[in-house]
């Protein structure tokens, strides 16, 4: 919301100075993860693994963790199928979730209740990995393609239960006003309840992009053509390559050389900037206040 | 198999002197796993042709479906195995083409499983089937694999002719009734053990210490690291690292199950782990062993080795100490390792407990699957790789390219050793070859080993943690097989038993329980089914025993 | 059938639209249903479901006989109670802390900077807090200053709530806020600017207008979490426990993780252990809801 100019009083000035350290302080302990990251990122692998401690300057720097990352003949490939993914999924993550959060958000419709119980109810039982395996990879033959992808996931119960909220605070005077203009049901939803929850779709895209871009289980399954495979699997492959977890108990296999440190924390900037340079994109959609007054009669 | 008359005049030649040598040799029919001469045993007239009895023509092309994981490294310079020069060359040789599915590294476990559900099977299935739950011959009546006994027989003379010439290999290899089930991944070489106990020889040097053997020398060597050298923490690990068999050895017990004397025993319920875990609490008491083993992770552990925290920590061979050693060399050239025998409690003891792989890898076996519309030429075709020549492809490439024969040995010419693009040895060998890691065929070939590990120490470390191998037949217990009844009692009471032991093993080592509650903690062990799980595993033993 | 035909005429439009979701939970949601009744069977993949044999409630059995099952019942439940008193309420404070910040370019910097740890991946999160809190490690130093014995905070099970649940908030809590300041954002601003003519300050303005404005999508998520209590994220505790904390740090789906591990095909067990999960998580949110439809307008259904 917006502050106008108001003379501040001395007790607001000292709560703003408070306020402002305890930002600092927020900002200087969530920024360093990504300082670690990016400052091993430039460092020179075998001078990273002796240190301990904090990390504030880069030890050796040196940008070959960087070339050795692009010369992996998938990255770009990644990137490529993560967009799609993202792009493609989200859009149809909006379309479809912005339907049914906006028939049970409706009231007086008796039978919504029993929809969204039924709803919430696959929230907590589901048949298992296999069963969903054989339905998309061999009843449906979508296996081995990006659409298996997006398809299983279309509706997240989550967002679409903070949707359905959002959408239940729309005033019903707005709403009775159009019926009586004689807008039908999809008229009302395109015209006036989603322009006027700009914010919280701005969020529908964040959690829908984000969860996509940072999902690999499933092309994990599902994809064999490695051709296929977004970055987050890529990415995957190259961190477990150093956890002892990967390593097996056959002496001689897991003896084979680790890979440098560094690039392990490249993989990740790669991986990551893009999608931190969306944000700032949808945050203007937070800071605005919403145009009821204008379009209120 | 290799169209004879595409061969070049010297290859012939040179299969010929090296089936020379190996009829005067004569095949060495060793019992022990220590099996040197795998790879030069005497092999039918031709290596590499298909056996009289194939009817199947070997110039026509067949094309198969192979499913294996693809290696971490060689995933970082190929989008599958069909593109290295390795099995370019072999397709090349044997007219089988390849096509390659590949599960996400790090998830070939779960995609085994779904490839199974969906009953989808390629022709080739590489897979650790000894993990099979209910075992190898489970996987045969699952319709999962094909027994192979007649296929050996008629159409892979170099594995028949090996596995002739080592029954205790074959033994290894089969189901406890005598199916053989896969391609294996043979150990050849003297390099199965490829992990120790490592120090820092500029600190004993210094201090004029001999390399310790007994655990009194141990603590020696420790307690001066600590004083003279100003070690935080002398002796460093990390929690997993506990999992191997590291000092328990010179106690006299193995860290797990175990062999004494044909019996099956469980180590920490042994009265050699009381003193065991006195020795550790002792050290950790005196500051000798690094107190926060528990919490921390690999790459803490590295540093404290890396950066003179630490003075002694168990290290693998190549990817330890050559990490730590290049990581010194330029900053601190004084930096120097060794590495120490497996330690024993009395001198002159030898060591009989300690980590390696065994001879029958396990991972990367081929079985061939029943929707293998050629299961002939399939077999002949990786029969290949158990022959010298096929040996010598997968293990060092194409002569020229990726080696130089200086008079019979392969030396890795600087494609591999000195990559023109950057890459290390091992992401070289990963892009090109196939012989870091188990694959149908023989692994771990000793002039491999030598020139993979680059610095002397590992030279050296490889042939001292090799010593005393034989010594393991004894002590270890090989792969065995309980039911699918059995394995899923042993998994309900090994989930609790291993929670139980662990805290009580950090507990003793750490003091927050008295050695004396020693008898109370092997009482519950009991309570909670150890005694049924060594059961269990005693009959799988006598089964084995039976092939 | 007759009230359903009326109900088409008044809503024709809305059938149209719930259709295609419908079909979606149809298919991907309740057809691999049938898939959980493994947990009542041996199940082998090679078998298939109909082919592996009945196991009636022997998972079940052998989970609640377990050595371990009160505890392991018990660190979850306290595990999640903890993140509902301090983990769940953090991001709702932050919001509302940035939404009062003066400058709009730093409040703009703090919302960006503060939702990053959230995208680094959870290994790396993970290194990095236990080396903060080892022996050396910066926050130990920290709390030595403050008088307590330098050790390694991982290692004694009496911290390792504390640990998973402030690290939680440090990873969480920017990201967590950005829902509700969406929704504060959703306010209309008309109330606020009636309020400060009626004097009121800003701290009347947020616990009048802007909680009120945030209580429905608090309480719905809220009560999403109470039908998440037996759940505990496994990854993450994996990543910090060891045999020393497994007392407070063991919950269940860690032990059946490690039981997975052995080798056999755990999936029955898994599955069983699940249903029981997800039944009580089930049965707390249908509490849940009951409760918040009396006490508040807002509800899941």
């Amino acid at each position: 919301m917006e502050t106008t100019s108001v003379k501040k009083t001395k007790g607001e000035r000292i709560f703003q100075a408070i306020l402002v350290l305890f930002m600092l302080f927020m900002i200087v302990i969530t920024l360093y993860p990504f300082i670690y990251v990016l400052l091993s990122s430039i460092s020179d692998s075998r001078q990273l693994i002796s240190h301990t401690g904090l990390l504030l300057s880069p030890q050796g720097l040196n940008l070959d963790a960087y070339v050795k990352v692009f010369q992996n003949p998938n990255i770009i490939g990644g990137y490529v199928n993560t967009i799609v993914i993202v792009v493609g999924g989200t859009l149809l993550n909006l379309f479809m979730t912005s339907l049914g959060a906006y028939v049970l958000s409706r009231k007086g419709v008796p039978w919504t209740r029993t929809v969204m119980l039924l709803i919430v109810f696959t929230m907590f039982f589901s048949g298992g990995l296999i069963p969903m395996y054989l339905l998309v990879n061999n009843w449906l033959d979508l296996g081995n393609s990006l659409l298996a992808l997006i398809i299983p996931g279309l509706i997240s119960t989550w967002n679409l239960i903070i949707l359905r909220t959002s959408f239940e605070a729309i005033p019903d005077g707005l709403i009775e006003s159009a019926r009586m203009d004689g807008a039908q049901d999809f008229t009302i939803l395109f015209r006036i309840v989603l322009p006027l929850s700009l914010p919280v779709m701005a969020v529908m895209v964040l959690f829908y992009g984000v969860s996509h871009w940072n999902s690999w289980f499933s092309a994990m399954i599902y994809l064999r053509d490695r051709e296929l495979f977004p970055l987050q699997l890529i990415l995957r492959e190259i961190l477990i390559q150093n956890s002892t977890a990967y390593m097996s108990g056959d002496a001689s296999a897991s003896d084979v050389e680790a890979v440098g440190e560094s690039i392990k924390y490249a993989t990740i900037i790669v991986a990551t900037l893009p999608i931190l340079a969306v944000y700032p994109f949808l945050q203007k959609y937070f800071v605005k206040g919403v145009m009821i007054g204008s379009i209120k009669g | 198999m290799a169209n004879n008359t595409r061969s070049p005049l010297w290859r012939k030649q040179a299969v010929m002197l090296v089936l020379a040598s190996a009829l005067i040799a004569g095949c060495s029919g060793n019992t022990g796993n220590n099996n040197n001469s795998a790879v030069n045993t005497g092999t039918p007239t031709n290596s590499a042709a298909p056996s009289p009895g194939d009817s199947s023509a070997s110039s026509e092309p067949i094309s198969l479906t192979y499913w294996t994981g693809l290696n971490a490294f060689a995933a970082r310079s190929l989008k599958e195995y069909g593109e290295s020069l390795f099995y370019q060359e072999l397709e090349k040789r044997t007219n089988v083409k390849v096509k390659f599915e590949h599960p996400a590294v790090g998830s070939e476990a779960e995609q085994f499983n779904l490839l199974i559900a969906s009953g989808k099977l390629p022709d080739v299935i590489e897979y650790n089937f000894t993990t099979y739950p209910g075992g190898p011959e489970k996987a045969i009546s699952d319709k999962v694999i094909i027994p192979l006994n007649d296929i050996v027989e008629q159409h892979a003379p170099n594995l028949k002719a090996y596995l002739d010439a080592n029954p205790e290999m074959k033994k290894e290899i089969s189901t406890d009734n005598g199916t053989i089930y896969a391609f294996p991944a043979l150990g050849t070489g003297n390099s199965n053990v490829s992990s120790g106990l490592v120090l820092r020889k500029d600190w004993l040097d210094e201090l004029g210490l001999g390399v310790p053997e007994t655990i009194e020398e141990w603590t020696n060597v420790l307690t001066q690291f600590k004083e003279k050298k100003g070690a935080k923490t002398p002796l460093t690990m990390t929690l997993a690292e506990f999992k191997s068999e590291r000092f328990n050895g010179a106690f006299g017990i193995g860290i797990g199950f175990y062999l004494d004397g044909g019996q099956v025993k469980y180590g920490p319920i042994e009265p050699g782990y009381k003193d065991y875990l006195t020795q550790l609490n002792a050290w950790y008491k005196d500051g000798l062993l690094d107190p926060d083993f528990a919490t921390q992770d690999g790459a803490a552990k590295d540093a404290k080795a890396t950066n003179g925290s630490a003075g002694a920590f168990p290290a693998f061979i190549g990817s330890a100490m050559g990490k730590y050693l290049t990581a010194n060399k330029d900053s601190n050239p004084a930096y120097d390792l060794v590495a120490a025998q497996h330690p024993v409690l009395n001198k002159g003891e030898e060591p009989r407990f300690f980590t390696a792989a065994y001879d029958y890898r396990g991972e990367n076996s081929a079985g061939i699957t029943p929707a293998n519309k050629n299961a002939e030429r399939t077999a002949a075709w990786l029969d290949y790789l158990y022959s010298e020549e096929g040996n010598l492809l997968k293990s060092f490439g194409v002569e020229g390219t990726t080696y130089s024969l200086e008079g019979d040995y392969p030396k890795y010419t600087d494609l591999i050793v000195n990559n023109p693009d950057g890459l290390s040895i091992g992401d070289a060998m990963a892009k090109y070859l196939r012989v870091s890691t188990p694959s149908p065929g023989f692994v771990g070939d000793d002039r491999y080993t030598e020139q993979y590990y680059s610095f002397d120490q590992q030279k050296h470390a490889v042939k001292l943690f090799n010593q005393y191998y034989d010594n393991l037949k004894d002590t270890r217990l090989p792969r065995v097989t309980p039911t699918v009844d059995e394995g899923q009692e042993l998994s309900s009471i090994m989930a609790e038993v291993n929670t139980y032991f662990e805290e009580m093993f950090m507990q003793f080592v750490m003091g927050a329980a008295p050695i004396a509650e020693f008898d109370g903690y092997t009482a519950q062990l009991k309570k909670m089914g150890i005694e049924r799980a060594i059961e269990i595993y005693q009959s799988a033993y006598e089964r084995y025993m039976k092939r | 059938m007759r009230f359903i035909a009326k109900d088409y005429r008044r809503h024709k439009y809305l059938y149209f639209m719930i259709a295609p979701v419908i079909l979606y939970y149809f298919i991907f949601h309740y057809v691999p249903m049938y898939g959980a009744i493994i947990a009542f069977k041996n199940y082998r993949i090679a078998d298939g479901f109909l082919g592996s044999s009945w196991a009636g409630f022997s998972h079940f059995i052998s989970f609640f006989d377990s050595y371990y099952f009160w505890r392991l019942l018990k660190n979850t439940l306290l595990l999640n109670l903890y993140m509902l008193l301090f983990s769940f309420p953090a991001p709702i404070l932050f919001a509302l802390l940035i939404n009062e910040i003066a400058g709009k370019k730093f409040k703009s910097m703090v919302q960006t900077v503060t939702y990053l740890p959230h995208f680094i991946s959870m290994i790396v999160i993970c290194g990095m807090i236990t080396q903060f809190v080892a022996r050396e490690g910066v926050v130990t130093d920290i709390l030595v200053w403050f008088g307590m014995d330098r050790t390694a905070l991982l290692g004694h099970p009496e911290y390792f709530r504390a640990v998973y649940v402030i690290s939680d908030i440090w990873q969480s809590v920017g990201w967590g806020s950005i829902i509700y300041l969406a929704a504060i954002s959703g306010i209309n601003p008309e109330l606020y600017e009636a309020a400060r003519i009626d004097g009121a300050n800003r701290w009347k303005q947020t616990l009048h207008i802007t909680l009120p404005g945030l209580a429905a999508i608090i309480t719905i998520l809220f009560i999403l979490k109470i039908g998440n209590m037996l759940d505990v994220g496994f990854e993450k505790i994996i990543l910090l426990y060891n045999p020393s904390t497994y007392v407070t740090a063991d919950v269940i789906s860690t032990f059946v993780y490690r039981k997975g591990l052995g080798g056999t095909n755990e999936f029955s067990y898994a599955t069983a252990i699940g249903l029981f999960q997800s039944a009580i998580n089930f049965m707390l949110l249908l509490a849940a809801n009951r409760f918040s439809k009396k006490v508040s307008e807002n509800s899941l259904w």
